[in-house]
């Protein structure tokens, strides 16, 4: 038994092996490869277009890969030979995505619902709970991120950083073990960037889920983040712990976009 | 000829006779034409290869042909192939496939109004593609339409004395049946004529506040939604405007 559960722990959580991915015959990814042991709190930054955000998007299943592997805690996304993966069929698939949740730049709150509905549904029609029990647990969630009064609102009727309070409600809902994080804050006014950020601290403080996090905010990637992976390129430039690559990051590119003075060769 | 309010007495019964068939018509093919259109439209979307160009190929083929045509064709040459319907059938089989074409167009920029990104979020929340348009698409996109298909069924009730021509007595089959009887066509159409526009302006009044309730009921356990605006409110989409006819 206590083998067992080492063998599970030895395994990560997310494994992403030789993946490439090109947009119209423009590569963003090439030949990556990524292991991300489980509880692991990961920052990922470098430049806009260096590919930080197609990772997220890739394993959430919104975009699919042109060679490589994707495993979530030893379980393949893809089958098929590995210079041309195929998605697994939607019922399969679903079993993967079901431990992956996500919190995206624009918050994509279902406008049609109120705030409470828009997090009781998703655990409802995902059979987690039934209805009287999705709506407490969307209540008790409401409390935790401190939107406990907003309930029988709209979206409409909320700000932006309400909003994005909302949608990292929904997603621990669903209690996934992976939980990404793709610019919460960076489509926020500069004052409600610190509510999000508070309560991505607490969350991250209280829970063992494996994160990623592709953000803008320096500062805030440092205190959150247990690995800071700066991307330039589609390629991995720097990894390590974030007192390392903040202070004295190998990488010259890394330095260049921390501002640090450039160690010439 | 001067008009006479004798006949407008003797052909009032009739035309409420006839009123009747316009209204049960109306309905029954409009919710016809709703059903069978939401259907088209999401099969357009979720189809491709050979079942999207069928599904497309007949839409176009049935929007771009008569309706009268099609009516004459359902009434007067399926009989040849051993299908008989009674003439109301065909009338609402006709007026309900004819505008399914026009309202699947119609939930079509519904559906393509949706931003992609309620598409990935129901994929991050898990949902199956079912899921996806039951509880996320569908919702908005119908209800962004509304007052569109408020539009189109103002419209149908006005195209219905077409029926009269497949001997559904409606209310203009009514009228005309009355004058051919009494040599009288003065009273029985110009009547005929103004209850078309009672019966528009009270469909438009019904139109109107059913856009705004389901807009502000958006959600019956919505609380707050009853004290403050509708979506529709200050919506650009008047049912009033942009009418086809």
């Amino acid at each position: 038994m206590i083998i067992m559960e080492q063998i599970a722990a030895s395994r990560p959580m997310v494994q992403i092996s030789d993946v490439s991915k090109a947009f119209n015959g423009i590569s963003v990814l090439d030949g990556l490869n990524l292991e991300i042991p489980i509880g692991q709190k990961v920052a990922l930054l470098g430049p806009s277009g260096s590919g930080k955000t197609t990772i997220l998007r890739l394993l959430m299943t919104l975009e699919t890969i042109d060679a490589g592997q994707v495993r979530i805690e030893g379980v393949p996304m893809y089958e098929g030979a590995p210079d041309a993966p195929c998605l697994l069929p939607e019922g399969q698939i679903r079993a993967v995505r079901s431990r992956i949740g996500m919190v995206f730049q624009h918050f994509g709150l279902f406008p049609h619902l109120n705030v409470l509905n828009n997090i009781a549904l998703p655990q409802i029609l995902n059979g987690q709970a039934g209805k009287t029990e999705a709506e407490n647990r969307a209540h008790e969630l409401l409390q935790m991120v401190g939107l406990g009064e907003k309930a029988y609102l709209l979206p409409d009727q909320l700000s932006g950083g309400q909003k994005q309070r909302v949608a990292i409600a929904r997603a621990l809902a669903l209690q996934p073990d992976i939980l990404l994080f793709d610019e919460p804050t960076s489509a926020l006014d500069p004052q409600r960037v610190s509510d999000v950020l508070d309560l991505l601290n607490m969350i991250c403080r209280k829970t063992g889920t494996t994160m990623l996090l592709v953000t803008h905010e320096m500062e805030f990637a440092r205190q959150f983040a247990d690995r800071i992976l700066f991307f330039d390129h589609g390629q991995i430039v720097e990894d390590g712990a974030p007192d390392v690559v903040f202070t004295n990051p190998k990488d010259n590119r890394t330095r260049a976009f921390l501002g640090l003075p450039v160690i010439d060769v | 000829m001067t008009w006479d309010n004798h006949f407008v007495v003797m052909v009032f019964p009739y035309l409420l006779k006839g009123l009747q068939v316009t209204i049960i018509a109306t309905l029954c093919s409009f919710a016809v034409a709703v059903c069978l259109g939401l259907a088209i439209a999401v099969l357009e979307k979720i189809t491709r290869g050979p079942i999207f160009f069928l599904i497309s190929g007949v839409t176009h083929f049935i929007r771009g042909t008569p309706l009268l045509v099609q009516l004459f064709f359902l009434y007067y040459l399926l009989p040849y192939a051993n299908i008989t319907l009674p003439a109301f059938g065909c009338g609402i089989l006709g007026f309900g496939v004819h505008y399914a074409t026009y309202l699947s167009n119609v939930y079509k920029s519904g559906i393509e109004a949706i931003p992609v990104l309620q598409w990935e979020v129901s994929k991050a929340c898990n949902f199956s593609p079912f899921q996806t348009w039951r509880y996320v698409i569908l919702p908005q996109a119908i209800r962004s339409v509304l007052p569109v298909l408020g539009n189109y069924f103002i419209a149908l009730i006005k195209e219905t004395p077409l029926l009269s021509s497949i001997s559904v007595m409606e209310m203009m089959g009514e009228a005309s049946l009355f004058g051919d009887m009494h040599y009288r066509y003065l009273e029985p159409i110009t009547m005929v004529g103004v209850l078309f526009l009672a019966l528009g302006m009270v469909a438009r009044g019904c139109v109107g506040s059913m856009t705004r309730i389901l807009g502000v009921l958006r959600e019956k356990d919505d609380h707050s939604a009853s004290s403050l605006k509708g979506p529709y409110e200050n919506s650009k989409m008047d049912p009033s405007e942009n009418l086809i006819s």
